[in-house]
């Protein structure tokens, strides 16, 4: 599979990441050349394979509906870029009514 | 005794009263300052360091019995510890404060360990040279133009240099056993759900698992004991309770099966650590053990399978990266589009943009099924390999790494090359079984030796034998006293 700059500038829009126009072709042909290598996975036969998606031995687990002491506001919030009365403040999400 | 002590000499030292915790934290936090120019430590803090020791000698003082009286720990800086900022070695988390300390890092200190500081990585463990760090280039003890492995390579740098008798790494891929093969250290990846993961910054959640790497093996089964068992806070956790593995490590391997499978063996694998892993193998017949050739077929699909697997967990993980709750915030974000794609685009270094890119990939529409589905799939085939292998052998032998380490620079601009670096490691995360890597004999480089580590594999849950095989190795094939001199730095 040959990956194309549209097939790099979609995925990276759907990470909600951006790389300046001059770094484009450099992406664009390490991508091509990884996706090249991982799509060595494509060769193996599969038939009556199934998938496992982690190697432990980890079930559901469950536990009392109890409630137990968590961060405190002032704590949680501690490590954010902007807050304001004890929430996370971010830009204006919906416009204004026009 | 010459030359770096054993943990267990250290805490007895403190208990005995022949040292305090506070000499023993002095003494290492000297050497870390003589020792800056490895890079190994992003974050040193000799008052919040002095103060823990401090504390640990007025417990010793109240008779508390502590396992680790006074042993200064350093931790990979994607673990919490309070009182020390993580950075996970990205501008992203420049400054973030943990508010809790890891379980593993809770253990530490509950047993009397004392935090040394936070070592340097590859951004978010993304990497294999540590070239990827953010702040600081790290450098190989043995070799100061190489790189010391990656991605918990302050940590292999740190205790390959006595700058730390010991130090916490996390392994996903082979992050804990490649950097401790290339440093002459011993590195410890545990069964999956062994050791908790509560306060590691999450790379590849059904990957990642937090180990010790230590000077020696007998060290390595000390931390190992202590950081194990169920976490009610990390529900993939084992409830199965850990049997102590210090009290056995010297239990030899008399009638052991060990396989050494041919795929690990093939031309890919530099020849010189070829035979000084054979020659641990022939170490652990002369001390009873059987050895058999064994198959694991499927290992030349283990790495794109890794990496499809690692990135696409990757990309939901780092997805938390939105300048909201924690981590840095573009300056300009005017709204929700900017404040995420512009602090994430800003904050994020090369590596990781390219490991979320290539999950996203992986889990986007059209791609899901060809990509993603099929590498669990064959992480299957691979568990399988395993399973089957260990119907016929207890352990498994083989080489941690196709080279010696590399001189800095040398792949940076080649991912592909730098991914094949796990070649060897990253089967080993995917079926969630144990990996010790100990390091069993040097190359004869005329001007520069490189050490070489034998990686030895078992069935979940096989920490002690791995051990006891690690012990019967480093016992025949290296010393682990010795320090390398890393030029003007002794």
């Amino acid at each position: 599979m040959n990956i194309s700059k549209e097939d790099v500038v979609k995925t990276l829009r759907l990470a909600r990441l951006e790389v300046p126009e001059s770094e484009l072709p450099d992406l664009v042909r390490e991508f091509d050349s990884i996706v090249k290598y991982v799509e060595a996975v494509a060769a193996v036969d599969l038939r009556g394979v199934e998938p496992l998606s982690h190697g432990g031995d980890a079930r559901d687990v469950f536990r009392d509906d109890v409630v137990t002491p968590s961060l405190p506001a002032d704590v949680a919030l501690g490590n954010a870029p902007d807050t304001a009365g004890g929430c996370f403040r971010v830009p204006r999400v919906i416009a204004e009514p026009s | 005794m010459t030359g770096p002590l054993p943990l267990k000499a250290i805490a007895d030292s403190v208990r005995s009263g022949a040292r305090t915790s506070v000499d023993v934290a002095t003494e290492y936090l000297d050497r870390i300052e003589r020792g800056a120019a490895l890079g190994a430590f992003l974050a040193v803090d000799r008052a919040r360091t002095l103060a823990e020791a401090a504390a640990v000698d007025a417990r010793v003082a109240r008779g508390e019995a502590l396992p680790l009286a006074g042993v200064p720990v350093a931790v990979k800086d994607n673990i919490h510890a309070v009182g020390f900022t993580t950075t996970c070695a990205s501008r992203m988390l420049e400054g973030f404060r943990p508010p809790f300390d890891a379980t593993v890092v809770e253990k530490l200190r509950a047993a009397g360990a004392v935090v040394l500081g936070k070592t340097n990585l590859d951004e978010f463990a993304m990497g294999s040279s540590t070239e990827n760090s953010a702040y600081l280039v790290c450098r190989n003890p043995w070799a100061t133009d190489r790189i010391p492995g990656g991605s918990s390579g302050g940590s292999a740098a740190a205790v390959a240099a006595n700058l730390a008798p010991a130090a916490l790494g996390s392994d996903t891929g082979g992050s804990i056993r490649q950097p401790a093969a290339l440093t002459g250290t011993v590195g410890l990846k545990p069964t999956y759900g062994r050791v908790s993961r509560f306060g590691l910054v999450a790379f590849g959640s059904s990957l990642d698992q937090v180990g010790p790497m230590t000077r020696r093996v007998e060290d390595a089964a000390m931390l190992h004991d202590v950081l194990s068992g169920h976490d009610p806070k990390d529900a993939t956790t084992s409830a199965r309770p850990h049997a102590p593995t210090a009290p056995h490590v010297g239990d030899g391997v008399r009638g052991l099966r060990i396989g050494l499978p041919d795929e690990y063996f093939g031309d890919a694998v530099d020849s010189e650590i070829r035979a000084s892993v054979e020659s641990a193998g022939r170490a652990l017949e002369a001390a009873g053990a059987v050895l058999k050739r064994v198959s694991l077929p499927h290992t030349p699909h283990a790495i794109p399978t890794y990496y499809i697997v690692a990135t696409s967990e990757a990309s939901s993980n780092l997805a938390r990266y939105d300048g909201v709750h924690y981590g840095r915030r573009h300056p300009e974000a005017v709204d929700i589009a900017s404040l995420f794609t512009g602090s994430r685009s800003a904050y994020l270094g090369k590596e990781v943009k390219r490991r979320i890119l290539l999950g996203t990939w992986c889990l986007s529409s059209g791609f899901y099924d060809a990509f993603y589905d099929r590498a669990l799939r064959i992480r299957s085939l691979l568990k399988a390999d395993f399973d089957a292998a260990f119907r016929d052998v207890d352990l498994v032998l083989c080489p941690t790494t196709p080279t010696p380490a590399w001189r800095l620079g040398e792949k940076i601009s080649d991912p592909v090359q730098m991914y094949v670096a796990d070649i060897l490691t990253g089967a080993c995360n995917l079926a969630g079984i144990p990996g010790l890597v100990v390091p069993c004999g040097t190359t004869g480089q005329k001007d520069t030796r490189l050490p070489i580590g034998a990686q030895l594999l078992g069935p979940a849950w096989s920490e002690s034998l791995l051990l006891r095989a690690g012990a019967v190795i480093e016992a025949a094939c290296w010393d682990p006293s010795f320090v390398p001199s890393f030029g003007s730095a002794s």
